[in-house]
């Protein structure tokens, strides 16, 4: 059993009097892992992690975020603590640059923590290059760096913070291919480095390939917890909340193959699967 | 963020207020203000409360939203009002203090004073209430029509108007999210001095006039590529017409305002 990092119990959020975005929810976070959250628009993800980071507080239940609980009546000045350990990167986290070089940009959130400029330069330097952002372009203006530049750049002033808990709200969201493969490979390095993250996606091929465990949320409601094998051995589920499974997933139930035994999740797996099986004839592998 | 300044006033309902021609709302509303500034005495005033009071009971909306128009502009009001009092001179003096003295005049002017306020805000919260804010662009529009005559760009000008009301809940969407954003990156709006307050915006500013330029970029691309031309006359998909209540009620404008001259005149 792996400990959880954060612990929802119970959790119910309304806007307003009576338009629930989430019903008594109940769930936890594996640290150290990464957890796909998946659903469509409207489903509640952004909510459970605006809650999960104390954007909003809950309505009703708790939210247990390394140990600090969060309630209804929770106080805004308890809710510092609680944004040092937890880092969220918004969908499009490029909007929010703002400062006059990419390094005072990313010292920002340190400093609004308390580092002085010192520490919060180191803390800034650290974190862009741990995300290979090269040294030339510290004191550009973000304004002027490509696309996947300006959203490192946004991510390293959210690690820049040394949180524990990160979490990503679709981070490969408009970037081209070569951007988001190396986007992923930065995610899973991250990963190897001891964060917990929580990441929202839309694309199963990311689920299947990244995640060690996957919540799925409909109409505010969890509808499965798991993991993505789990989860993409049922396809009346997947076909219940309109999900699409993977196409190695989809290949392999085409092919109706007994030797895809386990799963092929990735079309890395399915290729070696498929070759194995065709350079060893008829063999069940 | 807060958008009820801009759409939360509008009060949905089908009353003879809602109904009437927005053009006409727009220029009696002005109409009204401009009676407002010409009265003085108490029977003019009277004339107005009447008839102000009468278009609320036909808007037949909940008085409180015409009072939360007022509310919100109270301070201002209450210290206007309050200066108008103690630095007025005439009457009786009540009570003196250096240059400041309450005066029987001085509070009489005062109470002029607030109840001026008082109908020209709800007098215009009448329209907010009453009126969508795409009829009033519409209406705008059509009462900028004749200035075309003066080269000025009037669908130009219509059309910004339009577009600029179609973004005012895409931009309040922004604002939300890159506050959050940089409340997640540790900032917090709600302490600290009014300096720091103010530098707090910063983070959000920025952030919001670069998408703002880069949108209204991609939009003009937009727009161009389906053929838009500002040059062109256009056509309009809402039209307005001219109704007999809106005659009628044009008719009790100007029977409101005879007898309004009359009372000034008697008064």
């Amino acid at each position: 059993m792996v400990e959880p990092a954060v612990e929802y119990a119970g959790l119910g959020f309304a806007y307003g009097a009576d338009r629930w975005a989430l019903r008594e929810l109940s769930t936890t976070i594996p640290a150290g892992q990464l957890t796909a959250l998946i659903g469509h628009t409207g489903s509640g993800k952004s909510t459970l992690m605006e809650l999960t980071d104390g954007l909003l507080l809950p309505t009703s239940g708790t939210v247990t975020v390394f140990g600090q609980q969060i309630t209804a009546a929770t106080k805004k000045k308890e809710l510092a603590p609680l944004r040092k350990k937890v880092g969220f990167v918004f969908q499009f986290p490029e909007h929010q640059l703002f400062a006059d070089s990419v390094l005072a940009d990313v010292m920002f959130g340190p400093q609004n923590l308390g580092a002085n400029p010192t520490s919060a330069k180191e803390a800034a330097t650290a974190a862009l290059t741990r995300l290979g952002l090269p040294a030339a372009l510290f004191d550009r203006s973000p304004f002027e760096l490509s696309g996947g530049q300006q959203r490192r750049v946004a991510l390293a002033g959210v690690l820049a913070m040394n949180p524990q808990l990160l979490i990503l709200d679709e981070p490969t969201a408009g970037l081209d291919p070569t951007g988001q493969a190396e986007l992923l490979s930065l995610i899973t390095e991250l990963k190897a480095q001891g964060l917990t993250i929580i990441m929202i996606t839309h694309q199963m091929e990311q689920v299947a390939r990244l995640a060690d465990t996957v919540r799925v949320l409909d109409g505010g409601q969890l509808v499965f917890a798991g993991t993505p094998a789990d989860l993409f051995a049922q396809p009346d589920l997947l076909a219940a909340h309109h999900l699409t499974p993977p196409a190695a997933v989809t290949f392999a139930k085409q092919l109706d193959w007994a030797a895809a035994d386990p799963q092929p999740l990735t079309a890395a797996t399915l290729a070696a699967q498929l070759a194995k099986q065709l350079k060893g004839g008829t063999g069940n592998g | 963020m807060d958008n009820r300044a801009l759409f939360g006033m509008y009060f949905p309902g089908n009353s003879l207020i809602h109904r009437l021609d927005p053009r006409l709302k727009m220029v009696a509303c002005f109409w009204f203000v401009v009676l407002v500034f010409f009265a003085h005495g108490w029977a003019s005033n009277l004339l107005l409360i009447v008839l102000l009071l009468a278009v609320i009971r036909l808007s037949r909306v909940v008085f409180a939203k015409y009072w939360a128009g007022v509310r919100g502009l109270m301070g201002v009001i209450l210290f206007t009002a309050l200066i108008q009092a103690l630095f007025s001179s005439g009457g009786t003096v009540y009570w003196q203090w250096g240059i400041m003295a309450v005066t029987s005049a001085g509070l009489v002017q005062a109470v002029l004073l607030m109840l001026r306020f008082f109908l020209i805000i709800t007098g215009s919260t009448v329209i907010t209430v009453t009126t969508t804010p795409l009829e009033l662009a519409d209406a705008i529009a059509a009462l900028l029509k004749p200035l075309k005559v003066l080269h000025l760009p009037v669908n130009q000008l219509a059309m910004m108007l339009s577009i600029a009301l179609r973004f005012v809940p895409t931009i309040m969407n922004e604002v939300t999210m890159i506050m959050n954003a940089q409340r997640a990156r540790g900032v917090d709006f709600n302490s600290g001095s009014l300096l720091k307050r103010a530098k707090h915006l910063v983070p959000v500013l920025i952030p919001l006039f670069v998408a703002a330029f880069k949108r209204a970029e991609e939009l003009a691309v937009a727009m161009e590529a389906r053929g838009y031309d500002p040059n062109q006359p256009r056509t309009k998909y809402r039209q307005l017409h001219w109704q007999r209540r809106d005659s009628l009620a044009l008719a009790v404008l100007v029977f409101v305002t005879l007898a309004f001259i009359g009372l000034r005149i008697w008064e």
